[in-house]
């Protein structure tokens, strides 16, 4: 059985369900077709997390049949195929859910920077300039307004004083919110370390804009510091993408859940109108549109490209995968700083994103963090340690932790990685339970952004000695990184179609009906947290769409 | 003094946890939730058992502190025990102390989120704050207690 529809839209994201948002409102007959199911009730999921055993970003959603159906890294870890260690793995990972993973992102919004999209014309043409390293075919400007229309979107809170114009990019509007106040941390630390310098670099604190409310906004409240924003918001009041799947449902989308695609076809003359997909229950079916918008992130995405043969005359599809390198550092500060308190994270330091050193290594940006030591098991670790160990009970066992637990300090990074052409997303042979190949993954960070790792290593030691903090661990592998869940590339955007898999309108350049919104557009990727410039550019698509759909409707018709 | 008498727990058991648990944690604390942890241990392998160790403290001339930290805590062969049972009361986890690294098996919801060090430690345990837009600005009202600043 097949239905017809003005526009498939593949994933219900924050790419897709914004995209099928704006269509909709615009009167277009739109189908989400989401691989995964809605969440049971927040509360449901807040209790699971309570209870898991290891509380990591999918406990909250673990569910036999959405994991056995529509897997990804996070439920499944053995889904990338990917050469086993000491070869580099690929961190990060992703959820194919209703409202995609912004459900366990920490819902920071930070904009990409002017030179960002203008690497290779600012900084290329050195040795140590990576060879993949290109300028976006649109710039800051381009963008700027689509950047305010997002932080309205999605609901962001910031201070409009401490970012505009930050390396050169202007904000034309202030913030829909107030900032999300600084923890008395990020006070502290700002005192000790405001207007110091490390290399002729300033530090300074800034608080980070995120799409958590500072008030009630949009039908949700305020943010109440439950300090789990990943991997679930208790209370709503962090963005996730089922606000716009929500949305678009009410301006007339038509939601498909549990509907996982596996193949698109393109007619004679290149267009593509028939998307097939796998019901969880078996069913092959079928659905046509005039357009289809692919939004299924920087993996899924590549694969159904890859599966179906389609729009990679470029040979682009899949190729340039990036990520940001994650690296956490370890610290006790003098005095009490009081984590385990408020957001995660609420400041961080942007002063290293850009600079004349982006020739010879990767810019990042730090985050102050105020979850303590809880990536090292803190304060399960001190309880037995105090017991076990020390043979502490009673008042002494509750002093030694008040002596500790309360200096304990966090300090991250967020490395650009620099886009390579090895760096690719595949077709496995190894298939899921619905017979789709898992993803093959290669993926190594370029020299350069290992330089800026480096350097990032460098500065949080630099900071840890300022404020005067002891027992610091910074790792024994200045190499080592975590993934920071910011998968991006894999479907480039550029001018150039042998170079590019979509337009600077995100169209694919080999079929002109189909489309590709996500991280997996981008050419290059900064060191900010990807999603606000995801919803930027998907609202900025979802114009160019619409405009499309109306020109063929008024073919149509005349 | 106990609640009401439960077949799974004896009065007199139920008692005893109570009064070590307290010696332990340095906290008042519910009797109805030392119940629910002490089932919990009660059918949970530890080595040694609860019963062996809610025994031995039967056994000590006084229940103080001293007595508890010089005949009990000061034997290697109990601690792993004391320690689950401290472990349970401030953060409803027992260590599973066969794996490397650190697994901690949670209780149901209420105790995760009735985990007495987050308030030991002016914090609050994560995910369940109970607080204002913006607390987190400000040290806590619950500040923990002889913190020097």
């Amino acid at each position: 059985m097949t239905q017809d529809f003005d526009i498939v839209v593949v994933g219900s994201g924050v790419a897709g369900a914004i995209t099928a948002y704006r269509l909709a409102q615009a009167g277009a007959r739109v189908v989400i077709l989401e691989a995964g199911s809605r969440n049971p009730p927040r509360a449901q999921m807040v209790g699971a997390y309570a209870t898991a055993a290891i509380k990591n970003p999918h406990s909250p959603y673990v569910n036999a049949e959405a994991d056995k159906m529509a897997p990804t890294s996070d439920s499944s870890p053995d889904y990338y195929d990917q050469p086993p260690p000491p070869h580099t793995q690929y961190k990060s990972n992703y959820e194919r859910r209703t409202g995609g993973s912004t459900w366990h992102w920490l819902g920071h919004t930070p904009r990409m920077l002017r030179s960002d999209f203008k690497m290779k014309s600012l900084y290329g043409g050195g040795r140590d300039f990576p060879a993949d390293m290109v300028d976006w075919p649109i710039d800051y400007d381009d963008l700027e307004p689509w950047y305010c229309e997002a932080e309205r979107e999605l609901g962001v809170a910031g201070d409009h004083a401490q970012w505009n114009n930050l390396f050169n990019s202007p904000r034309s509007q202030p913030f829909p919110m107030s900032m999300i106040w600084p923890s008395y941390s990020d006070q502290w630390i700002a005192a000790r370390l405001d207007g110091k310098k490390f290399e002729k670099i300033e530090y300074r604190v800034r608080s980070t804009p995120s799409a958590r409310n500072s008030q009630l906004y949009d039908g949700r409240p305020p943010c109440a510091g439950n300090s789990i924003c990943v991997p679930i918001c208790p209370i709503g009041a962090k963005y996730d993408g089922s606000v716009h799947v929500g949305k678009a449902t009410a301006a007339g989308a038509l939601l498909w859940e549990r509907c996982v695609v596996n193949g698109l076809t393109a007619g004679k003359d290149g267009s593509v109108h028939a998307v097939q997909f796998i019901t969880w229950g078996g069913e092959q079916r079928t659905v046509t549109a005039r357009l289809v918008v692919l939004a299924a992130h920087a993996i899924e995405t590549p694969k159904l490209l890859l599966m179906s043969k389609l729009a990679n005359k470029s040979g682009a599809v899949g190729r340039y995968l990036m990520d940001h390198l994650s690296k956490s550092t370890f610290g006790l500060a003098p005095e009490n700083l009081y984590p385990f308190r408020g957001p995660p994270s609420t400041s961080g330091i942007e002063s290293f994103r850009d600079g004349d050193f982006r020739r010879k290594q990767a810019g990042f940006r730090l985050s102050l963090n105020n979850d303590g030591w809880l990536r090292k098991n803190a304060p399960y670790a001190e309880i037995i340690d105090l017991v076990m160990k020390q043979k502490k009970i009673g008042a002494a066992l509750q002093a030694g932790l008040i002596d500790r637990v309360p200096r304990q300090l966090r300090l991250s990074c967020s490395v650009e990685v620099a886009p390579d052409f090895n760096n690719r997303v595949e077709l496995s042979t190894t298939r899921d339970a619905l017979g789709i190949p898992h993803p093959k993954i290669t993926f190594t960070p370029p020299d350069y952004s290992y330089r800026g790792l480096s350097r990032a290593n460098r500065v949080m030691a630099d900071m840890f000695q300022r404020i005067q903090a002891t027992e610091i661990d910074l790792g024994t592998d200045d190499k080592a990184f975590d993934g920071a869940g910011h998968i991006m590339g894999t479907c480039r955007m550029g001018a150039d179609p042998k170079q590019s898999v979509v337009d600077e309108e995100l169209r694919c350049h080999d079929h002109k009906n189909l489309f590709i919104v996500g991280s997996s557009v981008f050419p290059t990727v900064g060191s900010p947290n990807p999603t606000l410039t995801v919803a930027a550019l998907a609202l900025r698509a979802a114009k160019t769409i619409a405009g499309q759909l109306g020109r063929r409707s008024a073919r149509a018709r005349s | 003094m106990v609640g009401p008498m439960n077949e799974s727990v004896p009065d007199k058991t139920l008692d005893q946890f109570i009064k070590l648990s307290e010696i332990l944690t340095g906290c008042e604390l519910d009797v109805e939730q030392g119940r629910a942890h002490l089932v919990r241990l009660l059918s949970t392998p530890l080595v040694p058992p609860i019963q062996e160790v809610l025994k031995r403290f039967e056994r000590l001339p006084r229940h103080s502190l001293a007595e508890v930290e010089r005949k009990m805590v000061s034997d290697a062969a109990l601690r792993s025990t004391l320690c689950q049972i401290v472990l349970l009361w401030y953060t409803s986890a027992l260590r599973d102390t066969v794996s490397d690294p650190l697994v901690l098996r949670f209780g149901s919801e209420q105790t995760y989120f009735g985990g007495l060090v987050w308030h030991i430690l002016g914090a609050h345990p994560p995910g369940l704050s109970g607080g204002y837009f913006g607390h987190w600005r400000y040290r806590p009202d619950n500040e923990p207690n002889g913190t020097p600043m």
